[in-house]
């Protein structure tokens, strides 16, 4: 099947706009939560969003929707457990993460077992994103771009030393709170495309191949938004040819970008010494 | 014109006093040296000034305002002995002095071409122009220091703040940091409290000293310092060599303050 085939059916469009959007959004948040040491958020946050899915299939409610208030509020629960000191903050996000994953098995078992549906959000299917969901993409695409664009010069002060953003006038909390609230709206948006379990991946492995070969602060955000887009892409495409599933394939194909920046990285570094 | 006042100040962590009912004010164009042990509250202290740690017990006024009210962050300059700075965060120097601007900033805190061009004016006078396209990490700690200074400056602090700045710097370059300090505290008028536990790199450029171990051992003028028999019952009969020196020639060869094995005497 050629390319241009391949792009003129209606749920590819659509799988492929929302896949792109979801590729830009993780990528650019990624970002900051990689450089703040707060990537396993993603792993946290989407082990929450099973929970609520399996809410939403009982309840016979979109899932997403009804996952998107339940992920929100444990974002907060995240921040605050690690403000407080009392417990590190990769703790906070096991406790929520292991919290997460029972409640979902629980859920999951009074509704009688796992379906198919509830499969489908676990490993995610691109190829299945309806209307709905395409024009919830669009929405939060904007929201996150205009929040990134607005606090870009806060963000990076809070990531960079968060000690020095509170001297200058920076409210830290608030920037950490609408970290934590972005990452949980991302994470559910994110869950139908590479599914619960890979969630995390599009956050932390696009921005880790940037972080390897970019210099500056905005090269950075460009390179892992061109990797992820491109890994989507190419993962949905292979997956029509090898029949394989686009989100695992989108998730091998950002690795095998990581590996190659892994490499230019020690050539260049070789090549110093 | 008060720049700090603190009234009645405790603060315990898990149980234990850090502090113990600290009251000191600090008056415009005071430069006075923060010594202690390590462990003494010098930095919590610090932080509690700031507003990065929560002040439970007693008050603390930063320019005539309430520290919960004051907003007025540009005029507080504050450089900690070492930054939390991710390893790799891809940031060049340029991009890290102009992050000092943010304080003058309001609303989304965007800048402009006029910060860009006050960034490298003061990277030329501070010395770090030269590697302004670096990546911050990527420089050694010297380099660091001096970048982490110039973002410090660049909104002309009326109250600088500086935890330990020296510990990353050669000889030379230390000298050189505490006459731009010294030089802004006598044209400018700029105050500075400075945590140091080396008292002979600051004697001769500081007017005050606060001595602290928990509570306030001493706080006065130099003058009272090299007098005070609380001072010399606290460091002991060496410090008495200090004191000399700080008489004749405005600096003292006397140990580093860690080097001290228990309140009273120096080894």
């Amino acid at each position: 099947m050629s390319f241009a085939e391949f792009i003129s059916y209606g749920f590819v469009q659509r799988a492929l706009i929302s896949g792109i959007l979801v590729a830009l959004i993780t990528a650019m948040l990624g970002v900051f939560l990689v450089l703040k040491r707060l990537s396993l958020i993603g792993d946290s946050l989407s082990h929450i969003a099973l929970s609520g899915v399996a809410v939403g299939l009982i309840l016979n409610v979109t899932p997403i929707f009804c996952a998107l208030p339940i992920v929100m509020i444990s974002s907060l629960g995240i921040f605050k457990l690690s403000k407080n000191r009392k417990i590190y903050a990769d703790s906070a996000l096991g406790i929520i993460s292991s919290a997460g994953i029972a409640l979902g098995l629980i859920i999951a078992a009074l509704a009688g077992g796992f379906n198919t549906d509830l499969m489908g959000f676990l490993f995610g299917n691109i190829l299945t994103v309806s209307p709905a969901e395409t024009f919830l993409s669009i929405v939060i695409f904007f929201i996150v771009v205009a929040c990134l664009y607005f606090f870009y010069n806060a963000l990076i002060a809070t990531v960079f030393d968060e000690h020095f953003a509170k001297t200058a006038g920076v409210d830290t909390d608030k920037i950490n709170i609408l970290l934590v609230l972005l990452s949980a709206v991302v994470v559910v948006l994110a869950v139908k495309t590479v599914g619960i379990m890979l969630v995390s991946a599009l956050i932390i492995i696009p921005p880790t191949s940037a972080l390897q070969i970019a210099k500056k602060f905005k090269s950075v955000l460009i390179y892992a938004c061109a990797f992820s887009v491109f890994a989507t892409i190419g993962g949905v495409y292979l997956s029509f040819l090898f029949n394989l599933p686009p989100s695992a394939l989108i998730i091998i194909l950002n690795l095998v970008i990581l590996a190659v920046c892994g490499l230019i990285k020690y050539a260049k570094t070789r090549k110093l010494n | 014109m008060n720049i700090l006042e603190i009234k009645n100040l405790s603060f315990s962590y898990t149980g234990q006093t850090v502090l113990k009912n600290i009251n000191f004010k600090i008056t415009e164009g005071d430069y006075i040296a923060l010594l202690g042990p390590n462990g003494s509250g010098k930095t919590t202290l610090i932080k509690l000034l700031l507003g990065l740690l929560p002040n439970k017990e007693g008050k603390i006024n930063l320019f005539d305002s309430i520290l919960q009210k004051f907003h007025a962050w540009q005029n507080i300059g504050y450089l900690e002995q070492k930054t939390s700075t991710p390893r790799n965060m891809p940031m060049t120097a340029f991009a890290v002095v102009r992050l000092g601007l943010l304080s003058t900033k309001k609303g989304f805190k965007i800048f402009n071409k006029e910060d860009n061009e006050k960034t490298i004016s003061l990277m030329k006078k501070l010395r770090c122009f030269s590697y302004k396209d670096k990546l911050f990490a990527e420089l050694s700690g010297g380099q660091q220091q001096r970048v982490l200074l110039a973002r410090t400056l660049i909104n002309e602090p009326k109250f600088l703040i500086l935890d330990e700045p020296s510990t990353a710097l050669d000889s030379s370059s230390r000298d050189e940091f505490f006459e731009i300090i010294s030089a802004l505290n006598k044209e400018k008028k700029t105050t500075i409290l400075l945590v140091t536990h080396d008292i002979s790199q600051v004697g001769k450029y500081v007017n005050k000293f606060l001595v602290l171990d928990k509570e306030i051992i001493f706080y006065g003028s130099k003058e009272d310092f090299c007098d005070s028999k609380e001072v010399t019952d606290y460091f002991g009969p060496y410090t008495q060599h200090l004191i000399d020196h700080l008489h004749t020639e405005g600096t003292c060869p006397l140990p580093h303050m860690h080097e001290h094995n228990h309140k009273g005497d120096f080894v």
